[in-house]
């Protein structure tokens, strides 16, 4: 309960004292707004059993009493909505900005790791809810514990025993609440097991929707869907069904108190030893005291959506951070020492040792799955490695401040980010104090200002979230731009990202040599003869640099990396009609 | 059907839910046998304030001597009191129940409506962003469906049985304090009327929506965009664009909440006072026959009461954003069913041999902007056809063309002399087998991925696909072998190993006619090889139209079709268009230069290496 408070409340529980407070006087006001009806009924009973005319100026005192109260909810009732709603949404904001100001912390790759779109749904759906439980269901929940605590004390001095009976079952009822709590918990991890299977049901169909279709398997047919919908569908009546009837046992039980109440009041009221005045107390209270919190009980479901809510973002504000703060000394050069290094148990790397020296060009070849990746992605300290070290000019990368490792890279990545904006505004994020002119200079030498100059508003071209009006060579070629712009010693790069169409190949390919040139590189490269020059050659496989050295001293070992040069001197990407049974053209 | 009301208006959210229904094919009954349970408890749960009263009246009337108290008269109201409560709660959760049953039903009706739909609609409508949108669609704006359907409907209906009930029971008790007891109710009525309506509150609202969006977006955009961010140091300046919309938002949100400050309190604390307009009138009523009982009786009850009227309509306050939630889901399901699937034939035919012609064909993704302007030519059965040609040239579009992605706008494209539009899609399919640049597979075992390609083989033939496509060997050394998962939660395939998975199927479905993307650039040398031999087994005496985008790849093709904005540019063999030094020729010698891209580190000097980039300008 601390926890899901200090959740809802992005950390600051503190935050919810005022609206509480204020709540609770919302309460007492109503509390005391009965209390002037129950008074006056009370009256007017003693006078008729006593058998003496009711004091109608006393009732009439009572009446301007209610008057007055009213008036006063009116403005106690604004204070607790201002208070409770005002807290609610800067709760949401301070959590949506502790929430981004972690995302810019965390390691990289444990962003790369995980959907954009699970971040922006914590960012709106959950923090919404967080606005909903706070604003709406928590002042409701917090009047229907205080309520009737408030009354059981009250009563207590009026008539022990006739409180007891009415409130004898509330704790078998919140035990049974409780048990509620732990089924919800069992079948609910269930619900989102279901749940999650649709979602990647869903995905595969939509993704997939070519290939079903081409195999006759998509719609009826993609009977792995419907599965997944009926499990769904199942589960979710399981959870409502299970405790939904264990919520409202325990209300029928907690209210149940009345009748108890009714059957030792009227015995007692028969001995004698209960005045009918109090007992008249006791039902007017006990008939209205458990009504809100049966509404608060029958909430329980979407208490626990939030609950989910709270430690889905948890989770991330609790994921630790990358250590280190110093700056990174500006030298373009690296060193692998022993690196060991492992994806949530499975490991990649085994014990590479290498030095990116300055301005030389290191490739890294070999199969795909051996850890090529992972090398650059260690070197740009997207993470840190289990086992041995990476140095940036000599400084153990662990010490260094993540944000100036970066600094001192540019990387060609597959995908390539544009933001909302114009074209020079995402050149510029190279180095935000360029001029105008250094831009358009950064883009020649990126082989895209011709394309940028034939678009309609030249470099103030908008393009859209993603930059999906651009083509992928130029989206590349501007993010090749904005990489010559920022001018890092250090280069990395996949080659495979130069794999475009063939006029556009040459200009990446061109604007790629400009941004390796005097620089140090490190490369992935899947045709061999791209880095044939480079300084060194790591070839790796399963996780180990099996060969290393020149292009030529490798082919004369006769190793992994001669064997991969052969083939694809051969082979050079596969041909239709090359020898195939058919010969070309025939019919 | 679904779609002629696709464009209708669905204003009220009763309409929308009908809609709903109609999409979802779930019938009423359900919902009704909800609705009455749900009134059926509001009545339930009142019985013990009558319970209560009467045990007053009793006690009451035997003020005088409470010996004479009638103990079974007493018994029997406190346990009439326990069980209609308890049947009322049980009838509560009961209809609860069927309002899930048929919430769970409509939502699992209209994600199998809509995921049929989409499997008839053109392939061409999965190519564009339109599948992440549709994704959001089916997950979670069906899911808004399931908290109005399942609790805000009873909630509605109880909500307003029970004030109904309560105010008949007034009426027919004493009208004048049942008036008293209805004048807050309609104070209340007058000031939402007042507050809620107006055209400034309308824009506060769309104001409130465009926050939203906003942050959604800008949220978005912080997450995608964090790599770059954090690559070019950007992290303070983006944290703060993102920091002022989230601000921007609290602010919007907070100005709507002032503005519904006074109307809500104003509501709340004039319903939630009914008892200071009842007890007053009540002992006015008093002052003139003091000695009623009977009327102090009347007023205990009314007393009673009063509260109940209040809790229900606040539920039904909370409504609103349910409602309008409702209205957007079903526009969102409305726009994907209002999208028309390709239109089958009446008289489907099947043609007996299996090449390919375009006819005059013309084909324009958006009106005016022809993507295909007139273009014929023909794939003769057996015979590989390579599209080649610049990027968004057009080549794509073809080869998708002749599956009937979409349909042509004029000429008509035919296999085997049968215009495709006359062949039902699924024959269609099954004539046609397509090899993309990206291998689907299903997340299951490798077993049901090949034999996705014939549903029917034995498991013997999958395994003789996967040698032909020369995937046997690795799928052995999985660890369950052909029994291995993969995908999520599975064993992780390397592009090279998928695609050639993706052949094993094509090989087991055997159909005469070939698409193939060839884009295999991703893929290390070994497993080029391998996928070398896999398509060469795949191509083996069937039509095969190839979208190439390595001229080399395709240089053997027995025609080769030069697609350039639209058009055919030129077309023949490798030879042939060589000897033409027209558009080929120059792509066949760009492509060697970039075939022989070697990267150039510090070792060349930086003059040499610029001036090969001014030669590449100045071409």
């Amino acid at each position: 309960m601390r926890d899901f408070l200090k959740h809802i409340t992005s950390g600051n529980p503190r935050a919810l004292v005022r609206p509480i407070f204020w709540c609770a006087m919302e309460g007492l006001n109503k509390l005391l707004l009965g209390m002037f009806g129950i008074l006056g009924l009370r009256h007017l009973f003693a006078a008729h059993i006593g058998g003496a005319a009711p004091d109608l100026a006393f009732l009439a005192g009572l009446c301007a009493g209610m008057a007055i109260f009213s008036v006063l909810l009116y403005f106690v009732c604004a204070k607790a909505y201002w208070e409770t709603f005002g807290a609610a949404y800067s709760a949401s904001a301070a959590g949506r900005i502790a929430l981004a100001e972690k995302l810019r912390k965390l390691p990289l790759g444990n962003i790369l790791e995980r959907e954009s779109s699970d971040f922006a749904n914590m960012f709106m759906a959950d923090y919404e809810m967080m606005e909903m439980v706070a604003s709406h269901l928590l002042p409701q929940l917090l009047s229907a514990i205080v309520m009737p605590i408030v009354a059981f004390l009250c009563l207590l001095f009026v008539d022990w025993r006739m409180a007891a009976a009415m409130f004898a079952c509330v704790p078998a009822a919140l035990a049974i609440l409780y048990l509620a709590c732990q089924v919800a918990g069992r079948l609910g991890a269930r619900h989102v097991e279901a749940k999650i299977e649709v979602g990647g049901r869903l995905q595969e169909y939509l993704d997939g929707m070519m290939t079903l279709k081409s195999y006759n398997l998509a719609g009826g047919r993609f009977t792995r869907l419907e599965r997944a919908l009926r499990r769904l569908t199942r589960e979710s009546i399981r959870l409502e069904g299970a405790t939904g009837g264990v919520v409202n046992s325990a209300i029928c039980l907690m209210r149940g108190g009345l009748s108890v109440m009714i059957l030792a009041g009227t015995y007692r009221c028969m001995d004698g030893t209960l005045d009918v005045i109090t007992f008249l107390v006791f039902l007017l209270v006990g008939s209205a005291v458990l009504e809100p919190a049966t509404s608060a009980f029958m909430q329980f479901g979407i208490i626990r959506y939030a609950a989910l809510s709270a430690e889905r973002i948890h989770a991330i504000i609790a994921a630790p951070v990358m250590p280190g703060t110093e700056p990174a000394p500006a030298v373009g050069e690296a060193e692998m020492r022993d690196v060991g290094f492992a994806y949530k148990q499975e490991p990649v790397l085994n014990g590479v040792t290498s030095s990116f020296p300055k301005n030389r060009m290191i490739a890294l070849v070999g199969p795909s799955g051996s850890g090529k990746s992972t090398i650059l992605r260690l070197l740009a300290r997207f993470y840190d490695p289990q086992r041995g070290s990476v140095s940036l000019g000599g400084k153990d990368m662990r010490g260094l401040d993540p944000e100036s490792v970066l600094s001192h890279l540019s990387e060609v990545f597959q995908e390539n980010y544009l933001f909302r904006g114009s074209i020079a505004m995402n050149i510029r994020i190279g180095r935000p104090s360029a001029s105008a002119a250094e831009v358009e200079d950064a883009a020649r030498r990126a082989c895209c200002h011709d394309f940028i100059a034939s678009l309609p508003h030249g470099y103030d071209t908008m393009v859209g979230e993603g930059g999906a009006t651009l083509s992928g060579g130029e989206r590349q070629r501007v993010s090749i731009a904005r990489s010559l712009l920022k001018n890092a010693p250090i280069v990395l790069l996949d080659e495979a990202t130069a794999s475009l169409d063939p006029e556009n190949e040459a200009s990446v390919q061109r604007a790629i040599n400009e941004l390796v040139r005097n620089r140090t590189v490190a490369v992935i490269a899947h045709k061999l003869k791209t880095v044939r020059n480079a300084d060194r050659i790591l070839v790796i496989d399963g996780g180990r640099i099996v060969e290393q050295g020149k292009h030529d001293e490798l082919v004369a070992a006769k190793g992994l990396y001669a064997r991969m040069w052969n083939l694809q001197l051969n082979a050079g990407g596969w041909r239709v009609g090359s020898g195939t049974a058919i010969s070309s053209g025939t019919i | 059907m679904l779609q002629k009301r696709a464009n209708m208006n669905n204003k009220s959210p009763l309409s929308g839910l009908s809609r709903l229904l109609e999409i979802a094919g779930e019938k009423r009954g359900l919902l009704v046998v909800a609705s009455l349970l749900c009134a059926l408890s509001a009545v339930a749960l009142l019985v013990p304030f009558y319970s209560v009263y009467r045990i007053i009246s009793e006690l009451t009337a035997k003020r005088s001597d409470l010996r004479m108290l009638d103990a079974m008269a007493m018994t029997r109201w406190a346990v009439i009191a326990f069980t209609s409560m308890l049947a009322g709660i049980f009838i509560y959760f009961a209809g609860l129940m069927c309002s899930h049953l048929a919430a769970f039903n409509i939502l699992y009706g209209l994600r199998m409506a809509m995921s049929r739909h989409l499997a008839l609609l053109p392939m061409g409508y999965f190519t564009g962003n339109a599948s992440g949108a549709v994704k959001k669609t089916l997950e979670f704006n069906i899911e808004k469906v399931e908290l109005f359907v399942a609790h805000n409907l009873p909630d509605i209906v109880a909500g307003i049985t029970a004030p109904v009930v309560i105010f008949a029971c007034m009426f027919s008790v004493n009208p004048p304090l049942a008036a008293m007891a209805l004048l807050p109710l309609a104070l209340g009525a007058l000031v939402q009327a007042r507050g809620y309506g107006g055209a400034a509150r309308q824009a506060a609202y769309r104001e409130y929506h465009d926050r939203m969006e906003d942050l959604n977006q800008s949220a978005l955009e912080y997450v995608r965009g964090m790599p770059i961010i954090k690559m070019f140091g950007q992290t303070v300046r983006s944290f703060k664009d993102f920091h002022r919309t989230i601000l921007a938002y609290q602010e919007c949100a907070m100005g709507i909440t002032k503005s519904m400050m006074k109307p809500w309190n104003l509501y709340s604390t004039i319903v939630g006072s009914t008892a200071t307009f009842v007890f007053p009138a009540g002992v006015m009523l008093l002052a003139g026959r003091p000695w009623n009982m009977e009327l102090a009786l009347t007023l205990f009850l009314f007393m009673l009461l009063v509260p109940g009227i209040g809790a229900p309509l606040y539920k039904l306050m909370a409504l609103g954003g349910n409602l309008n939630q409702i209205a957007e889901g079903v526009r969102r399901l409305d726009l994907v069913l209002s999208e028309n699937p390709l239109p089958e034939p009446e008289n489907p035919k099947l043609p007996d041999r299996y090449d390919i012609t375009f006819e005059r064909v013309r084909f324009a993704y958006v009106p005016g902007v022809m993507a295909i302007d007139d273009v014929s030519f023909a794939c003769p059965q057996g015979g590989i056809t390579a599209l080649v040609g610049p990027s968004g040239g057009g080549k794509s579009t073809l080869a998708k063309l002749a599956s009937r992605f979409w349909d042509v706008n004029a000429g008509a494209v035919r296999i085997g002399g049968v215009d495709v539009r006359d062949i039902g899609s699924q024959e269609l399919f099954g004539l046609v087998s397509f090899v993309f640049q990206d291998a689907f597979l299903l997340s299951d075992s490798v077993y049901n991925n090949i034999l996705a390609g014939k549903p029917a083989a034995a498991k013997g033939e999958a395994e003789t696909a996967a040698k032909a496509a020369r995937c046997h060997d690795f799928i052995l050394s999985l660890p369950d072998g052909y029994d291995t998962k993969i995908g999520e939660g599975g064993a992780k395939l390397s592009g090279g190993e998928a695609q050639r998975i993706a052949v094993a199927r094509a090989i087991l479905k055997n159909s005469p006619i070939l698409i193939l993307d060839e884009a295999t650039a991703f893929m290390d040398a070994e497993n080029e090889e391998l996928m070398q031999e896999a398509i060469s087994e795949l191509v083996k005496g069937k039509t095969v139209l190839v979208i190439g985008h390595r001229l080399p790849s395709v240089s053997k093709a027995g025609n080769i079709v030069v697609v350039k904005q639209g058009k055919i540019h030129e077309s023949g063999t490798h030879v042939e268009l060589l000897a033409k030094r027209g558009l080929y020729a120059v792509m066949w010698g760009a492509y060697h230069d970039a075939g022989n891209w070697v990267l150039r580190g510090a070792d060349f000097s930086g003059s040499e290496s610029r001036r090969g980039v001014r030669e590449g300008q100045s071409r």
